[in-house]
């Protein structure tokens, strides 16, 4: 990594003053952000094997690393709020070990690719990683994965992406994750991919780029198609098309694929939904058992690694966390004052909900993605079981909510104001989801009928150009203070 | 009068007497949106088919209180109008998700309720494979039912027939006069054809055609828009209806030869095949047909009309046309700009609001492009 320093002017009318801005440009070697997570991931299956060592540790960086990124802790900062910023107990850590395992696995895997050891399939991130997993010899990569780990390099690092996409004259009317995978593409941060696999929700943005990334890949892709509802004649349709993804594979890649393989991975991530199911049940308890955080990584870790044993071990792991927490409620009561509800995606480029806790005492107990609610899968032949991984991943944060009518995103709000007792409800207000911002009357509206305030700001949650970490802080603390939550 | 000027009339009026003596004669009228919605179906239940718009638009304050600034100036205009009351006279809207910011149009309409009948939300698949559709067919099946209920008819073979026969050919009418644009001397300007495609997408099918026979006349007996070299242009994109967009690309210095809008040719390309089941033949036409960004498996195919037409039409460049917010036509204005300029075809890509300002800087960005093209034959 290299960085450029440069010296800028920038007018800013309203002020009539001109401001000198320094300003860094990241330059990456090729590689660099999936070399950086392979290194992060491996120190950290070690380092948490001793969880109580390890949380020691986080405890001596914390004043180092919690409140700004800065020169110091550039590297390594989102690492720390990846692991609770000093936040999570010992037990959570041990429970990320897991994470940080499969991890590792899947990114070797696809330097490995890259060197020619098998193909790589790129598939859009709301599509059933087992479409390519379920292959003995196939490498499956998921590009928007740099949406997040793009800033294991420090938050310059999606910078860097999104200004290879906009030299490249790309509007940034679509979503900056889908800019940043691109960009990380551009950068050669990411193989190319042999065949890719896309999908047709849950938004604009996502279909239009699976058009961009074939077109600038060149590589033979198939498309799934998904109907607008959860009912079952449109599970069934995507179910079909999800067969249809893995013949389009074996033809082109000319590879079998291994459904004893495919049978073993939705039996573990039956058992994985279970526990994600209760944990969520756990964040409802007052006080809750405030493992959101944790279900938001595991939404993150079921994307790349579904049906990975060692996801089932890092939900088994927050379970008993929870179980612990419940059994004694005294301890959380001294952490929660209020609770709020996210009605989007939480920030990606920087953690949120732990600052918020440790500074004003209030807990996000849901969002978009730390919410699970998945219908278990009916094992009994190979037809339903990929009928329950297709319903499975409707359900998933973000699929759930956009893909469909403004009711699923509304039926979810009111059910987890109501289900998490919210306080409030903050909405980021995600540029790039179109959809969403387009129902912040209708969200209003719910928050008015539930008595609660809701603060609806307009960051991006992905591209911290659009409002900075402070920026988003000054919004929240003063919401909170207008309202009666702090002082 | 020329018909022309009627032409003009209707396309900057929202409702219209035609649609009135309709309602007289127990004809109601429901809107619809984009090009994915059978006409032939609505028409066939009964009613007249209205292809909603923003003309006449004042302004988004209502449609803002509902929509966000990051949403497309299209939708947040056409609420606004609704909520206003401008389209009170129609009986109900058949809305498509089109892109999310046409899905969530369906999402606030039903929220807000304005005076506008029954909305109904007809879902099309994003590809064009048999499984899209075979689920395309069962859409519009669950359309023909609803419509069959609510206006208490019964959506015979026959009937469908007849109205493919009606819609054939108005769009055999339409395609003539876009062909007349192929010759050197071109007899109706870009304006004045998208000022046609206006009107007849708000008027009963039946005077739809006696108004183009009419213009066809006109067209026929000689009549000429220019004379003069000016450059051909080739117009692509999603949502384009204001007339004064396309003035301004013709005044200064380029005539609209053709395009592939949705109120152009992706309206009147390719007729229904007539065959055995009317529904089969709707969706075929309808989902197969000439596609939008929205559809994720036609790219190269819509690169490849492009092509072909620029140089049938002899067009000298190609205006991508992209309203602000629009996702799915950023990605496909790139790669359309990269492909045309293998095919050293110059393009450039234009984003607007919908009616929005900043003409002056748009005017000025179109003539450089305009000089660029120019001093490179
Ligand atoms: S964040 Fe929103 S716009 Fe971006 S991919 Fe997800 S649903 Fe689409
Ligand atoms: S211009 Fe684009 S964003 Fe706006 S309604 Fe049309 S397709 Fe949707």
């Amino acid at each position: 990594m290299v960085f450029l320093l440069s010296l800028s002017f920038r007018p800013h009318w309203n002020r009539r003053i001109f401001c000198v801005e320094f300003r860094y440009h990241m330059e990456l070697k090729p590689y660099e952000i999936i070399e950086s997570v392979i290194a992060g991931a491996r120190l950290g299956t070690k380092v948490l094997d001793r969880p109580h060592l390890a949380w020691l540790g986080v405890k001596a960086a914390a004043p180092l690393m919690f409140h700004r990124e800065h020169r110091l802790n550039r590297a390594s900062r989102f690492g720390f709020q990846k692991i609770g910023s000093s936040r999570w107990s010992p037990g959570e850590l041990a429970a990320y070990k897991h994470d940080c395992i499969a991890t590792l696995a899947f990114f070797q895997r696809v330097l490995d690719a890259r060197d020619g050891r098998e193909p790589l399939v790129w598939l859009g991130w709301p599509v059933p990683i087992e479409v390519a997993s379920g292959f003995d010899d196939v490498a499956a990569f998921v590009p928007e994965a740099f949406m997040a780990i793009a800033n294991m390099v420090g938050t310059d690092g999606h910078v860097a992406c999104l200004e290879a996409v906009e030299r490249e004259g790309i509007s940034d009317d679509i979503c900056a994750m889908d800019r940043i995978s691109l960009g990380a593409y551009l950068l050669e941060q990411i193989p190319t991919p042999a065949a890719i696999v896309s999908v047709a929700h849950p938004c604009d943005a996502s279909r239009t780029t699976s058009q961009l990334m074939e077109y600038i890949s060149g590589a033979p892709a198939y498309t799934i198609d998904t109907a607008y509802t959860k009912e079952d004649a449109d599970v069934e349709l995507y179910s079909k098309n999800l067969f249809e993804a893995i013949a389009f594979l074996e033809d082109t890649l000319g590879r079998k694929y291994n459904w004893d393989k495919f049978r073993r991975m939705v039996v573990v991530l039956n058992e994985q939904n279970r526990y994600l199911n209760e944990i969520t049940h756990m964040n409802q308890s007052i006080p809750s058992a405030g493992l959101s955080l944790g279900l938001q990584t595991a939404w993150g870790s079921k994307i790349t690694g579904a049906g990975n044993p060692e996801l089932v071990e890092s939900a088994r792991a927050m379970y008993n966390v929870g179980r612990f927490r419940l059994r004694y409620p005294q301890l959380r009561r001294k952490v929660e004052k209020f609770r709020i509800i996210v009605a989007d995606m939480p920030i990606v480029f920087s953690e949120m909900s732990m600052w918020i806790e440790k500074t004003f005492g209030g807990v996000v107990v849901g969002d978009y993605i730390g919410d699970a609610i998945f219908p278990e899968i009916d094992c009994t032949s190979l037809e339903t079981m990929m009928m329950g991984v297709a319903r499975d991943r409707l359900y998933m944060g973000m699929v759930k909510q956009a893909h469909g009518a403004a009711r699923e995103t509304v039926d979810d709000l009111e059910r987890q104001i109501e289900q998490f007792s919210a306080d409030c409800v903050i909405q980021n207000g995600h540029q790039g989801c179109k959809h969403n911002r387009a129902l912040q009357r209708i969200v209003k509206d719910v928050c008015r009928r539930h008595d609660i305030p809701i603060l609806i700001m307009e960051a991006d949650i992905f591209d911290k150009r659009v409002m900075s970490e402070d920026e988003i802080k000054r919004e929240l603390t003063n919401f909170f203070v207008a309202n009666g939550f702090a002082s | 009068m020329t018909i022309f000027n009627e032409i003009r009339q209707l396309a900057q009026s929202t409702s219209n007497d035609y649609l009135t003596r309709a309602r007289h004669r127990g004809h109601p009228t429901v809107g619809y949106f984009c090009s994915y919605v059978p006409e032939e179906m609505i028409h066939a239940a009964g009613a007249v088919p209205y292809r909603m718009r923003a003309v006449g638009s004042e302004g988004t304050s209502l449609g803002d209180t509902y929509f966000s600034s990051a949403n497309c100036s299209f939708v947040r205009r056409v609420l606004d109008k609704g909520l206003r009351g401008d389209f009170d006279f129609l009986d109900g809207i058949v809305f498509m998700n089109g892109c999310d910011h046409n899905r969530r149009l369906f999402d606030n309409w039903s929220y807000a309720h304005p005076d506008t009948g029954f909305n109904y939300m007809l879902f099309v698949p994003h590809g064009r494979s048999e499984a899209c559709l075979a689920q395309y067919g069962n859409e519009l099946a669950k359309l023909g039912r609803f419509l069959e209920e609510r206006f208490d008819t019964e959506l015979t073979a026959e009937k469908l027939w007849n109205s493919v026969a009606l819609y054939n050919r108005k769009r055999a009418l339409l395609q003539e006069i876009a062909d007349s644009r192929r010759s050197a001397v071109v007899p109706i300007s870009g304006t004045e054809f998208l000022s046609l495609m206006l009107a007849v997408s708000v008027v009963p099918v039946e005077d739809a055609i006696a108004l183009l026979e009419q213009a066809l006349a006109e067209i026929r007996a000689g009549r000429i828009h220019t004379e003069q070299a000016v450059l051909r242009l080739f117009v692509t994109g999603s949502c384009l209806e204001e007339l004064s967009h396309l003035e301004l690309l013709e005044s200064a210095g380029g005539v609209v030869v053709a395009d592939a809008i949705c109120l152009g040719a992706r309206y009147f390309e390719r007729p229904v095949q007539v065959g055995r089941d009317p529904l089969a033949a709707l969706g075929e036409r309808y989902l197969r047909n000439l596609s939008c960004p929205r559809m994720m498996d036609d790219v190269a195919g819509r690169i490849a009309h492009v092509r072909e037409r620029v140089s049938d039409f002899g067009a000298d460049a190609v205006i991508l046309e992209k309203l602000e917010f629009c996702s799915m036509m950023s990605g496909e204005s790139y790669i359309s700009s990269h492909e045309l300029r293998k095919f050293d075809i110059p393009s450039i890509t234009l984003t607007r609001e919908l009616y929005g300002g900043g003409v002056g800087q748009l005017k000025t960005r179109i003539q450089a492009f305009y000089e660029k093209v120019i001093n490179r034959s």
